[in-house]
């Protein structure tokens, strides 16, 4: 008995969830019919602040602001803090006179059904970080506040310069109808290239040279697969990690994606990129995928692959665990590397870039912005997002003395709002040069700004005894050796289009499941390879075609414009 | 004291359920509208697009569609047949038990996991199937290759059933030895000075004491047949197996909540609730013919 009520509770819980978003929304719908007069009560208070001189750090009465956050699960927290009181928050408050109300705050997947939910239901915060879709679908809705004057009024000198290092592309992002809908982040162009990290201490054990190409993560993947790397006699090891995710290339490179691997065929799946006619085509459905994703079947059958990488629920645990000897990741793989060297101080990586087969690297770039600030619309306060912003950039590139306080190792993800980054474009290449021309003595320490003086500090702290404090060691280290390899002539290709069509709103998700489903099962040897040209015929027959169409049309209309 | 007041306070004790029930169940009937709506996020229901069938027949055209029904069926089917009969057959082993302690013991042990979120269940679930976990290890102590159970189609569904049964049948043989309880011992009794041994008392007395039961619970069951069991599956499955573990429910949230098509999941809950409708109302029919269970 009781088993039955139970699941007729779930299945109309289930039900409930997507029912209720919906009544949600009709109260929405009368709420912004009530809404729509406090427009010019906002131009008002505009006006009144005009006498007065502006702070653009600071709100001159306290105020509180609501919002819903992501923080991923492990994000690593000061003891006694929490997601709503910490370092950070009280920074901003002390800052800025702002502090936030978190009504609620989830992970990952949780987070974006959550604050879907939310947004669908006409259940706004004060302000929000969302993504591209999100904020323009939005802006369409007519929800969210127009900040183009209070950030003509209240950009900070260092956030418009910010803004300036991108052509003031990132400001183009967010402009919706002529204004400015949003204050976007802005991407660092380093975060787009996707390295291999390799056990060197396994690679001197047995033997092997640092891979050039392809074949040789073959080689050094079947080695450390049978050759017993950790010499524990028993053959556990892993050659290459993997994701379920790992099957398409999105702009930022993250851990344990195929990414660097598809670059190294001039593939880019799930991007709509440029052919060599200049047409928009869908990367997924080219033969430059179907060439990679051969090749990693073949490494999945010879069992180099981690045979699990599609069922694991925690991907960093077989590189955490000494167990895998290879995985693909940013240049700021760092912290990944310092947890396994926590476990295991013997253990050292070394990063390198694959090229394709012409010798030449690849490197597919990160949109120049992916997460926005949007204000709902009728807020009282629209120039605390620019404020917010101010302070956070500050902070954030330490131009403030006081951040220096701040614990950096706390992940930035407990900043009231979000996690986005915002800094020049080639910031990392940047800072790179300076951090190796203050070792080299080329630039006296004292001339570094406080951001660079800090890192300056670690790094020469860290060279004195290496390694024996890896809070140091992580702060820096990805500004050397990895950086370096960024600053190789690389071929830049660009997503062409990131937001979404009509037809994709409505057949964009079974596309993705059949395109996921199949990459999975050629890689994993449940169908052959040649299942790719049933996949890319079905694709096109089942709104791919028109898709693309209209991804035609809208580039072309942008570029119109 | 007369019957009229006794009447005012059940009436009361009515009340707050009542109340869940409007604000849970009757007020959000409204969004069903969406399910015939082009809906769009921040447009709301007022503003949002009339589509008319339009999700509906696109739900049909959907090359998943057909998988997706199979595999709700097919699993809650087979979760239904077992559940019929794992718990009872426990029931009855556990009624031959004389030792009342052990009995005791026993009985708690196996209902425990009912009791655990399949979140957490799922994870060991996970492990233990996992190329490491203690069955691959049992295998190839036993000289078998170690088996991907939870990447293959072939065995998916049969985890899904497995574990559920692992988790319930402690719990649904409840039912069953409450049942047992209720069969006069008079019977036992005189069978026994008629010379029936064990295994003919099982067959002539415990097992037609026990069959309303078993009709009850089956026909009841009918009307959930297209609940194949939303926490478990999501939590078990991968891309890999949703040839043979996608239901409906686990599409709806990919479709609805995680690409945000709110108005193509709704149209699919409300068709599965219609279904539903339908098959409760049989099923009701069914348990008051053959178990005479009525509600009203």
């Amino acid at each position: 008995m009781n088993k039955w009520t139970t699941r007729i509770m779930a299945a109309s819980l289930t039900a409930l969830a997507v029912l209720t978003s919906a009544c949600g929304d009709g109260n929405q719908g009368a709420g912004n019919n009530g809404n729509k007069q406090p427009a010019p009560v906002v131009n008002d208070s505009g006006t009144k602040t005009e006498t007065e001189t502006i702070d653009p750090f600071r709100m001159p009465e306290p105020i509180e602001i609501t919002t819903f956050k992501s923080v991923s699960a492990g994000a690593k927290l000061n003891a006694g803090d929490t997601v709503e009181d910490n370092q950070y928050t009280r920074y901003m408050k002390d800052k800025s006179n702002i502090s936030f109300k978190i009504l609620w705050h989830a992970s990952g997947p949780d987070y974006d059904q959550k604050s879907k939910l939310a947004i669908a239901s006409g259940d706004l915060p004060d302000m929000l970080l969302v993504d591209e879709p999100t904020f323009l679908s939005l802006a369409e809705a007519d929800q969210i506040e127009d900040l183009s004057g209070v950030y003509e009024k209240y950009a900070s000198p260092l956030t418009q310069e910010l803004y300036a290092s991108t052509n003031n592309k990132a400001l183009d992002k967010a402009t919706y109808q002529g204004k400015l809908m949003a204050i976007p982040n802005i991407s660092v162009q380093a975060d787009a290239a996707s390295l291999l990290w390799v056990r060197k201490d396994w690679m001197d054990k047995l033997g092997l040279k640092p891979p050039a190409s392809v074949d040789d993560i073959a080689t050094i993947a079947k080695a450390f697969v049978q050759g017993d790397p950790d010499g524990n006699g028993k053959p556990d090891t892993i050659g290459l990690t993997g994701s379920d995710s790992a099957l398409s290339a999105p702009g930022k490179a993250g851990h344990h994606n195929y990414k660097g691997l598809f670059m190294a065929y001039n593939a880019y799946p799930s991007n709509w990129i440029k052919d060599g006619s200049g047409n928009i085509v869908y990367g997924s459905i080219l033969p430059e995928t179907k060439e990679a994703l051969g090749k990693l079947s073949e490494l999945y059958a010879a069992g180099l692959i981690d045979k699990e990488f599609a069922l694991r629920k925690d991907l960093n645990q077989p590189v955490i665990g000494g167990q895998a000897g290879m995985f693909f990741g940013p240049w700021w793989s760092a912290g990944l590397l310092a947890d396994t060297m926590t476990n295991d101080p013997k253990a050292d990586f070394e990063p390198y870039l694959i090229p394709d087969a012409k010798g030449e690297y690849n490197n597919l770039m990160v949109p120049v912005s992916n997460r926005f600030i949007v204000v709902k619309k009728g807020m009282k306060y629209p120039e605390a997002a620019v404020i917010y912003a101010n302070t956070f950039i500050a902070a954030q590139r330490k131009t403030d003395p006081d951040a220096l306080k701040l614990d950096f190792t706390v992940s930035s993800e407990y900043w009231p709002i979000g996690n986005a980054t915002y800094d020049y474009a080639d910031a990392v290449e940047r800072k790179s040069d300076l951090l190796s021309k203050a070792l080299s003595g080329e630039i006296k320490p004292e001339a570094l700004n406080p951001e660079m003086k800090d890192m300056y500090d670690k790094a020469v702290a860290d060279k004195a005894n290496p390694k024996a404090d890896l809070k140091l060691w992580r702060g820096y280290y990805g500004y050397t050796k990895p950086a370096e390899l960024l600053k190789q002539p690389m071929n830049r290709a660009y997503s062409e289009f990131t937001a979404t069509t009509k037809t994709m709103e409505r057949k964009w998700e079974n596309l993705q499941k059949l395109e996921k489903e199949t990459f999975l099962k050629i890689i994993m040897g449940e169908e052959p390879l040649d299942s790719f040209d049933q996949f890319v015929t079905d694709w096109k027959a089942q709104g791919g075609d028109e898709i693309t169409k209209e991804v035609q049309e809208e580039v072309g209309k942008l570029q119109g414009k | 004291m007369n019957m009229k007041s006794y009447r005012k306070h059940y009436h009361l004790m009515l009340l707050p359920g009542v109340i869940l029930l409007i604000i849970f169940h009757v007020i959000p009937m409204f969004g069903i509208v969406i399910a015939f709506q082009d809906f769009k996020i921040g447009r709301g229901i007022w503003n949002s697009e009339w589509i008319g069938l339009e999700n509906f027949t696109y739900l049909f055209e959907i090359r998943d569609s057909g998988t997706i029904f199979f595999n709700t069926v097919f699993i809650a089917l087979c979760k239904i047949a077992a559940h019929l009969i794992v718990p009872l057959v426990f029931a009855l082993m556990l009624n031959e038990v004389r030792v009342m302690a052990v009995k005791r013991w026993v009985q708690t042990v196996v209902y425990l996991p009912h009791f655990i979120s399949w979140v957490i269940l799922a994870g060991i679930v996970i492990d233990m199937l996992s190329l490491n976990g203690v069955i691959n290890q049992t295998l190839k102590s036993l000289g078998t290759q170690p088996i991907m159970f939870l990447a293959s189609n072939t065995w998916f569904p049969a985890i899904v059933v497995g574990s559920d049964i692992w988790k319930e049948f402690g719990f649904a043989a409840i039912v069953y030895l409450a049942a047992l309880a209720g069969i006069n011992p008079a019977l036992y009794e005189a069978a026994e000075m008629d010379g029936a041994r064990r295994f003919q008392q099982l067959l002539y007395i415990t097992l037609p004491g026990l069959a309303t039961t078993v009709v009850l619970l089956a026909t009841l069951s009918i009307g959930n047949i297209l609940n194949a069991g939303f926490d478990q599956i999501f939590n078990l499955y991968n891309p890999l197996v949703y040839d043979s573990g996608d239901i409906i429910d686990t599409f709806v949230y990919r479709v609805g909540l995680v690409q945000a098509q709110y108005g193509l999941a709704t149209a699919v809950s409300l068709l599965k609730s219609a279904i539903g409708f339908v098959l409760i109302v049989i099923s009701y029919r069914l348990a008051y013919r053959y178990a005479n269970y009525r509600i009203f």
